[in-house]
């Protein structure tokens, strides 16, 4: 029951708040020397989103977040957050929004509880500091040094700063990277908590399933550069109006895997690093009963087969033709 | 105000829980003080205690000054100082919080120095504590400006310590504070009327001990506050917060 009332006030939420946007960037230029960090880029965040900009390393995330919070200033293009104009209205800005930067480093001699105190004093209207705490799963460490932290800890610590500030949002630069898996389901759980009350999230990740999963919304970039935005689940069926069968290549001969694409309903096929073959099918089950009496034929065993749904992975091959992680 | 209190807490917790800073601070002043409390105190003697002691606080501030600025320095190249600058904590709050502690501790190291050479070493104290403390304010807020103004041109911690040593080695020998800046050779006389410290070890004997000084009082605080204004305006054109 609590489940449906849930849903349904998201969804109303939704319709109200369709056109809310809280983050506006158009025509964003940021290049140092001759690297191209951000080559034109336009988006908008909708109030009470995760927002994620994914992309592999270098693809301009972070020197994104930078200039949205005014840590660095931009070579031209119009930023709008909340209102003000990160660069000119810091001051009102910084009391706005909560910020995790990468690789935190802190005051090495203060304990968690001091250092979260500290931050909070910084803000008008802080977030409650002993929920900060817990909600990051650090109340087993409210009085020990930060020194004393491990680097997941550290991490974890840096989102509760970002959240201490009860900012509307709260920008999260890769608030998972290098995180052990549990640590990395901590912070998922905080994100998820941190929408429902209320806050925008914007993010960055390279990880996919961290996309899929957690973001309402995704700019896709690569070289500083807007592939694709959409919600995580459109914008794969959007560019993948199939499936995906994949098996192991063991004794196909070249002839045999031209003769595959002519199948019931397959609409593409291509082999992957690992000499995998996959095609891809509008229908999957006559596929697949092509395929096995292919194989029949030929005398020919199909292994490994697999029926998948294509994911992020597979759209940003698609897009860039690389994979994300390198 | 709010965060200007808290940040100045906390740099204070992070002065008081670091034992390394903390003996520099103080131990050393100290030890300097037995050291040459043990020399210098003995009849016959042609340079007395009372003339010494003024130079070890002078000393002391000098240090401070110097050394503290590595703080700065520290938060700076840890990427401390951006982690604040997001936030709504102004600059002008991180480093008030961090002169005002400094001037603090100086205060501190003067009370330590005064009294354990009054209760030691039957150092005679004559002058207004006001005064004293008047000049104490001026001394260190001098060098905390001349660290400011050091670290404005070095990026790591070690390069900063090199260079604060660099810069407190020749200004120890000589500004006098251990024997009378008239008995250097004449062609170092020109390096010991300008370097700061001659000025603030010769103000301080002269409100301390009542010891006639190498220069009138006004002079002394003159050079001194030049000094101040001098690198402070070199401070505020070389300035890196990142």
């Amino acid at each position: 029951m609590d489940n449906v009332n849930v849903y349904i006030t998201g969804n109303i939420l939704e319709v109200f708040w369709m056109n809310e946007t809280c983050v506006k960037v158009k025509n964003l230029y940021k290049y140092f020397e001759d690297v191209k960090a951000i080559d034109g880029m336009s988006f908008e965040v909708e109030t009470g989103t995760i927002f994620g900009l994914l992309g592999p390393n270098g693809a301009g995330k972070t020197t994104t977040i930078e200039n949205l919070i005014g840590l660095i200033s931009r070579d031209s293009g119009q930023i709008d957050i909340l209102g003000y104009d990160p660069g000119e209205d810091n001051e009102k800005l910084q009391e706005k929004i909560g910020v995790q930067l990468q690789s935190p480093t802190l005051f090495d001699k203060l304990t968690v509880k001091e250092i979260v105190s500290l931050f909070a004093s910084f803000y008008n209207n802080p977030f409650p500091i002993k929920e900060a705490i817990e909600m990051v799963g650090l109340n087993s460490k409210n009085d020990d040094y930060v020194e004393s932290l491990s680097g997941g800890q550290k991490h974890r610590l840096a989102v509760a700063l970002a959240i201490v500030s009860n900012g509307e949002i709260i920008f999260l630069d890769e608030p998972t990277t290098g995180l052990d898996p549990q640590s990395r389901r901590k912070v998922w759980s905080v994100i998820k908590k941190l929408k429902q009350l209320g806050k925008t999230i914007f993010m960055t990740t390279h990880y996919m399933d961290e996309a899929e999963n957690l973001c309402d919304q995704l700019l896709i970039i690569d070289q500083g550069k807007v592939l694709v935005r959409g919600k995580p689940a459109e914008l794969i069926e959007k560019h993948f109006e199939v499936d995906m069968i994949e098996f192991e290549n063991t004794t196909f001969i070249e002839e045999e895997i031209g003769a595959l694409a002519s199948l019931e309903s397959v609409t593409g096929q291509k082999l992957d690093k690992n000499e995998n073959i996959i095609l891809y099918t509008v229908d999957a089950v006559q596929t697949i009963a092509g395929l096995l009496a292919f194989s029949e034929k030929a005398g020919k065993p199909i292994r490994k087969l697999n029926l998948r749904k294509p994911t992020l992975e597979d759209l940003f091959l698609k897009l860039t033709g690389k994979e994300i992680r390198e | 105000m709010k965060s200007f209190i808290t940040m100045f807490k906390a740099n204070l917790k992070e002065l008081l829980r670091d034992k390394g800073g903390l003996i520099w601070t103080l131990a050393l002043p100290i030890c300097f003080i037995f050291l040459f409390g043990l020399i210098f105190t003995g009849e016959g003697q042609g340079i007395s205690f009372n003339y010494i002691l003024p130079g070890i606080l002078a000393m002391a501030l000098m240090q401070l000054g110097l050394f503290g600025s590595l703080q700065f320095l520290s938060l700076r190249e840890r990427k401390i100082i951006r982690g604040l600058s997001i936030t709504p904590l102004s600059r002008s709050s991180i480093l008030s919080s961090e002169i005002l502690l400094r001037i603090l501790v100086g205060f501190v190291q003067t009370g330590i120095i005064i009294s354990l050479g009054v209760i030691v070493f039957d150092f005679s104290l004559e002058g207004n504590i006001i005064e004293i403390f008047l000049v104490v304010f001026l001394g260190s807020l001098t060098f905390v400006s001349f660290g400011y103004m050091l670290i404005c041109f070095v990026k790591s911690i070690e390069a900063g310590n090199g260079l604060a040593q660099v810069v407190q080695l020749p200004m120890i020998f000589l500004s006098g504070i251990f024997f009378p800046a008239d008995m250097m050779p004449s062609f170092m006389q020109p390096v010991v009327k300008i370097i700061p410290l001659t000025y603030l070890a010769d103000s301080l004997r002269q409100v301390m001990t009542g010891i006639p000084g190498q220069f009138s009082l006004a002079v002394n605080l003159l050079v001194l506050s030049l000094w101040l204004v001098v690198t402070f305006i070199i401070t505020v054109k070389f300035w890196r917060w990142a």
